[in-house]
Parts: C-alpha cells; structure tokens; sequence
C-alpha cells in the first residue's frame, strides 16, 4: 500500500461519499459476515459444544480405513450401491470420524468415533455447518449468489478500508489515541479510527485473501478464456484434481491403508486429512488420499490419486507456482492450521472487524441525529434498526440458537432445523423489535441486556444437559466446551457491563432533552 | 466547487461498480492467454490474471470517484474493460 | 513450558516497543509526562531506536519458535494486539491523572 504523506483535501473529499455510502448500506450485511467468520475460526470447538456426543478425545495413532471406516461405508450404504464417499479422517479438533456417502436414493450422512463405533445423529448443523456457510454463503446455494453477494460486500469493505485511510487527517498522531472521556460522540470515532487503523494490516489481509478464495468464481473471464468456461477443468488442472466415468464392470475396491501408507511416503510424512473413493465396486474406481494441512498455512493438501482395483498411483502433481501462491494466501483467510494463540489473535482481530464496522454505523448515526434534532427521518430509522439488529441482534440469534441445542431433546424431529428456525425467529423478532423503537434510537440497552442473560442461560444449560460445567470440563480436559464457555460467561459480562453504560448514558441524554424543551 | 448532483453521484457509483469490475474482467480475460503465451501452465496463467484482476477492483472504483470527470471514469474503466476483453479474444484465436 | 514463554516474551516485547513508539508522539507526552514541553530530540530518537530493538527481538524470537511463515504471521497480528493493549493502557491511565487533576489532586 502506498503512503501519501500530503494527500490533497480534494482527494479526501472525493473519499468521503463512497466510504459513507459503501458503510452506510452495506455495513449490516459485512457485520454479519465479520461476526459469523470470526466465529467460525472456532467453528470445531462450538461444534463440541453443540453436538455433546462428540466430545471425545482425539486417537493416538492413525486410523485404519479398511478396518475402521469400510464396515460403517457397508452400514451406511444398507445394501444400495454407492457411487462414492468421502471421510475425514479425526483429529485434535475433531475427534471423530465424519462420513459421507452417496447412494442412489440421495446423501446419507455419518459420525463415528475414531475406533469406528458409529454414533447417534448429532441433531444440529452446529458451527461448521450453519455459522460458517453462513458466513461465506448467507445460506444462499443457487448460482452461487450468495457467495457474490459477499464478494461484493468484501469488495465494498477494501473500498471503505483505503477510503478511510486517504481520509483520515492525522493517522500517524493519532494511531494510539482513544479519548474516553468527554463526548460520546467523539468516543465512537476515536475507536472507529482506531480499529481501523491499527489493525488495518488484518482487515486488508482477511478482506482481499476473503475473496482470492473464491476468485475464478467471481471473476470468471479467465476461466473462460482458457477453459471455456468449464470450471470443474480449471480445479482439476490447477489443484491436482480427477475424474473419470464408472466403467460398468464390477471389480472390488483394494485396500485401502497400503494407499494410505504409499500416499504419506510421497508426502515424506504427515497426516491424511480426508479420503474419497468414487465408483467403489466398478473396474474405474478411484481414491483421493489428501494430507491434512494443520502444520502449514497453505491450503495445499497435495491430493494422491489411486486407482481403485490395483492400488496405482494415477496422479501427483506439484502445484504451479501461482495455484501454491493462491493456496497460501487461502491458508491465510481459512486458517486450517493448528497454532493455537494464532487462531485466537484471529478471533480477536475479527471482532475488532465488527468494532470497526459497529463503531462507523454509530458514528453515522449520531452525526446525523445531531442534524435532525428530535424528530427522526425515515432513513435514519431504517439505519438505526439495521444497525442494532445486525449487532447485538445477530449477537441474540446466535445465543439464542446454542440455547435451544442444549433445551431440545435429542429425539425432537427436525431438531437441527428448528434451531435454525429459532435463529432466524430471534433475529427477525429482534429487527422488528428495533424497527418499531427507532424513533428514539434503536433499543440497544434492553436488547445487550437480552444478550447477557441468554449467554448465562448457554452456560447454565450446558451444565445442566451435559453435566460438562466449566470447571468439570476443565478437569476433565475438555478444552474445546471450557473454551467456549468461558467466552460465553465473558459475553454476559460484556454485555452487562455495556447495558449498564448505556442506561446511564440514556439517562443522561433524556435530561438534556427534557432541560431543552423545559 | 458545485455539490455534485445525485445524478453525477449515480454515475460515479455505477462506474465504480460496474466500469471497476468490467475493468478487472477484462483483465482476466485478457492476461489468462499472454500468461500462457509467456510460458506459465494455463491454469497458473488464469490464476494470475484473476489475481490481479481482483487487486486492482477496488482501486479502480476508488479511482472513478477521486477522477475529476465522472465520464472519463466510465470511459477509463469500462472501455478499458471492454478492449481488453476484445484483446484477450484475439490472443485466443490467434493462439490456440 | 518454553514454548509459551517463548510467546509471553513476543508479546511483552511488542507491547514495550509500541509504548515506547506511542510516548514519542506529543499529545501522550504532554498528557502523561510533560504538559508544556514536548519530548527532547535525544529522547524521541532513544524511544524509537527503542521500540525498533523491541520489534526485532520480538521477531527473531517468533521465528524461532513457529518457523518462518507462522513465525511472522505471529508478529503481524501480535503488533497490532500489543499497539491496542498500549492503546488501552494510555487511556486509562490518562483518565485517571485528568480525574485526580479535576479533583484538585
């Protein structure tokens, strides 16, 4: 990035109307991708705690496929014939065994402990699958709409980034200053410039490696000048991907560890992160052996591809230099990697993102309540309901839906998309909420004050279903739900202690008021 | 200095969304082929064209609002995008 | 046991060399060491050499304990942790000393 020691004040008036703007609209919807993102660099550990059968400790050595993995593929498959599956194999993180096969009659999905005793259906999409697609996604599957709605939203957000530097008038003096004293409005720029200037470094890095993930997706012209288009062969050549079609003939699947044994010889060690096998039974079956990535930060898992009959290897091919470098910056958004005070620096950066972005939406809000005086214009309202719901509301959704796991019984039907319909049905009572309070300011202080209870209620039912308290989890190693816990114990006392600002503060600006009109 | 006009504010902001991204596509679309024409495999070459075609998307919306005349704005960046379109489709045909 | 004193010695020392940074910047000198003089020449250069010792330190020590890439990615997001923790710090303790001023302390 290039510094401009003199920028011209046209220049930073010409910046003014897209950063407003591009925070303005579109500061909800990147509060909703920071927030959701920042949870799901924890998105394992959450999943411990929603889905309390998987709580187990992590195997000591490898797990055999053939021995472990291949009789729950023939449970699972209950006679029909599998067109393929796929296992990730478990680890410190996710101690189980997770399986997917496809059958003629659909998808069927499976969770087994390391030994291979198959578990219960865990009943919940937990963090890993609702939080994190979520938070790349919006849940928005067709076409990959969503997935370009958030590239445009990260975009916006790199544009508001550079914006704001060009913009702001001291940077160097200014870069550890936090008035919290004096007004309030001044208080909320002071942390908006900070959050923004301080980690700027993240926020540029999160926000563009964000959307180098994804980039033949949303910028397909390359793709299409060379492959025409077809983008499954850009993956295939660029990261060592296969295919080819059934053959028609039986012949059976060879074992599977001796693939696995050759695979990590290549490698020149490490783990096996996950397994596919296509065709299995059919002469033209093949296995995808991929390494695990949790000791590098690139996304590279150097794929070995193996024939399925005789166990030859069909495929292993380097990355190009361009591909290694898009997987390392990858690696550096998904941080698949096991480093533990990294990942949370990247926790706490992102909620620094949603400090940055909540800091601007009320800095906005209160420049232009000063302009408007008592009665509240149309817009405002709209900017004042969006801006609470998509904060401390999104905050209560996700609250509320780790407290409905741990209240449903296991048994309930359609367990997993009733939380999902409590998540919703919370956030979308909490904007109405917002909506029809605006006129005063959108109802923070009763709405913090929601979260701090439900974040304790979280605690209190873990405890409750599970018996894995704080303290017993902690006894008893269970790291990932103390964790979890303990942020949740941290958030009730955050929120609380915001609520209690914020009534006096409230308090203090209705003195004002009613000493105005007296 | 006049207040810009929604209008010209409209204009600015279409240009900074639909000329940056027609700019970056033309990148794409044109750096994918002299990629392989200078040697890298084709999927290095699409790789590094969207690349940079992504890096240079936001500063070139920025650049439609610092520009002083909204027109060279959509000028610059859609026309640009669109020559460079055209010229990544030659590249193709003339080099298979 | 060293491996995580190894990372409190990272973050003390970014959090010593931000600080040192940020009292070379006048409005935290005149609010917490001198309110009519900004610093000397000499201390503003001493602080710097300072903060820039510190930084370094702190990086050779990251890369010896990740390896290169997490070595320095452990730096980047540790310097911004450190730069807020100074932050903090200088809000707070310039809260207190304009309480004890208003107080007539």
């Amino acid at each position: 990035m290039k510094k401009k020691p003199f920028i011209k004040p046209a220049l930073r008036l010409a910046m003014l109307w897209p950063h407003t703007w591009a925070g303005v609209t579109l500061g909800g919807l990147l509060m909703v991708i920071f927030f959701m993102g920042s949870l799901s660099v924890f998105a394992p550990e959450i999943d411990r705690w929603m889905m309390p059968s998987t709580r187990l400790e992590a195997p000591d050595g490898p797990v055999s496929l053939d021995q472990a993995v291949r009789p729950l593929v023939d449970r699972l498959s209950a006679g029909r014939t599998v067109q393929g599956w796929f296992v990730r194999l478990p680890e410190e993180r996710n101690p189980v065994l997770t399986l997917r096969l496809r059958a003629e009659g659909g998808a069927v999905n499976g969770v087994a402990t390391a030994e291979g005793a198959m578990l219960p259906p865990v009943g919940t999409l937990g963090a890993s699958s609702f939080f994190y697609p979520l938070h790349y996604s919006l849940h928005l599957r067709m076409g990959f709409i969503g997935i370009w709605i958030v590239s445009f939203a990260t975009v916006a957000m790199l544009v508001g980034l550079i914006s704001g530097v060009i913009i702001h008038a001291r940077i160097f003096k200014d870069v550890f200053t936090f008035r919290s004293w004096g007004q309030t409005r001044r208080s909320v720029l002071d942390l908006h410039n900070l959050t923004g200037v301080l980690a700027l470094p993240f926020h540029l890095m999160i926000s563009f490696t964000g959307v180098v993930i994804i980039a033949p997706i949303v910028l397909p012209s390359g793709v299409n000048a060379l492959y025409g288009g077809g983008i499954e062969g850009f993956y295939n050549d660029a990261i060592g991907g296969f295919d080819r079609p059934r053959a028609g003939v039986v012949a059976p699947l060879a074992p599977l560890d001796p693939m696995v044994a050759e695979a990590r010889r290549l490698w020149g060690g490490g783990k096996v992160g996950y397994v596919q096998v296509l065709h299995p039974g059919d002469a033209a079956a093949y296995v995808r052996v991929s390494r695990s990535t949790e000791d590098r930060i690139s996304l590279n898992n150097e794929p070995v591809v193996f024939d399925g009959v005789t166990g030859a290897v069909l495929k292993h091919a380097p990355l190009g230099p361009v591909v290694a470098a898009q997987r390392f910056l990858s690696g550096l958004h998904i941080v698949a990697f096991h480093h533990w005070s990294l990942r949370w620096l990247y926790f706490l950066l992102g909620l620094s993102g949603c400090a940055l972005i909540g800091s601007g939406l009320l800095c906005w809000l209160e420049k232009r309540r000063a302009a408007h005086g008592v009665r509240a214009g149309v817009g405002w309202r709209v900017v004042a309901a969006m801006s609470c719901a998509t904060t401390v509301g999104l905050l209560l959704a996700t609250l509320a839906m780790m407290a409905a796991n741990r209240a449903l019984p296991a048994d309930a039907p359609s367990r997993a998309m009733t939380e999902v319909a409590v998540f919703f049905g919370v956030w979308i009572a909490s904007a109405i909420h917002a909506g029809a309070r605006s006129a005063g300011g959108a109802p923070w202080r009763s709405q913090t004050g929601a979260a701090a209870g439900l974040a304790v209620a979280c605690v209190a039912l873990n405890g409750l279903t599970t018996g894995d308290h704080p303290f017993q989890a902690l006894a008893d190693g269970k790291m990932a739900v103390f964790g979890v816990d303990s942020v949740l114990l941290l958030t009730a006392a955050l929120a609380s202690a915001a609520a209690f600002r914020l009534g006096r503060s409230a308090k203090g600006r209705v003195g004002v008021e009613e000493a105005k009109h007296a | 200095m006049r207040e810009p006009t929604r209008l010209r504010m409209a204009a600015r902001a279409t240009a900074a969304i639909f000329g940056a991204y027609g700019l970056a596509w033309g990148l794409a679309a044109f750096g994918a082929p002299l990629g392989v024409w200078s040697g890298l495999s084709p999927a290095d070459a699409v790789m590094l064209a969207s690349l940079i075609g992504l890096l240079v998307l936001p500063l070139a919306s920025l650049w439609a609002f610092a520009v002083p005349r909204a027109a060279v704005g959509w000028l610059a960046l859609g026309g640009g995008g669109a020559a460079l379109t055209l010229l990544g489709g030659l590249m193709r045909t003339a080099a298979p | 046991m060293r491996d995580a004193l190894t990372l409190l010695a990272v973050f003390a020392l970014l959090y010593l060399g931000c600080a040192a940074l940020a009292m070379t910047l006048d409005r935290h000198w005149h609010d917490l060491v001198d309110r009519r003089n900004g610093p000397l020449r000499r201390t503003v250069q001493r602080l710097r050499l300072s903060g820039a010792v510190c930084a370094a330190a702190a990086l050779a020590l990251a890369i010896q304990r990740d390896g290169g890439a997490f070595g320095l990615l452990l730096w980047c997001l540790a310097l911004t942790v450190g730069a807020f923790a100074v932050s903090a710090t200088l809000t707070w303790r310039t809260a207190q000393l304009r309480g004890a001023q208003l107080r007539g302390d």
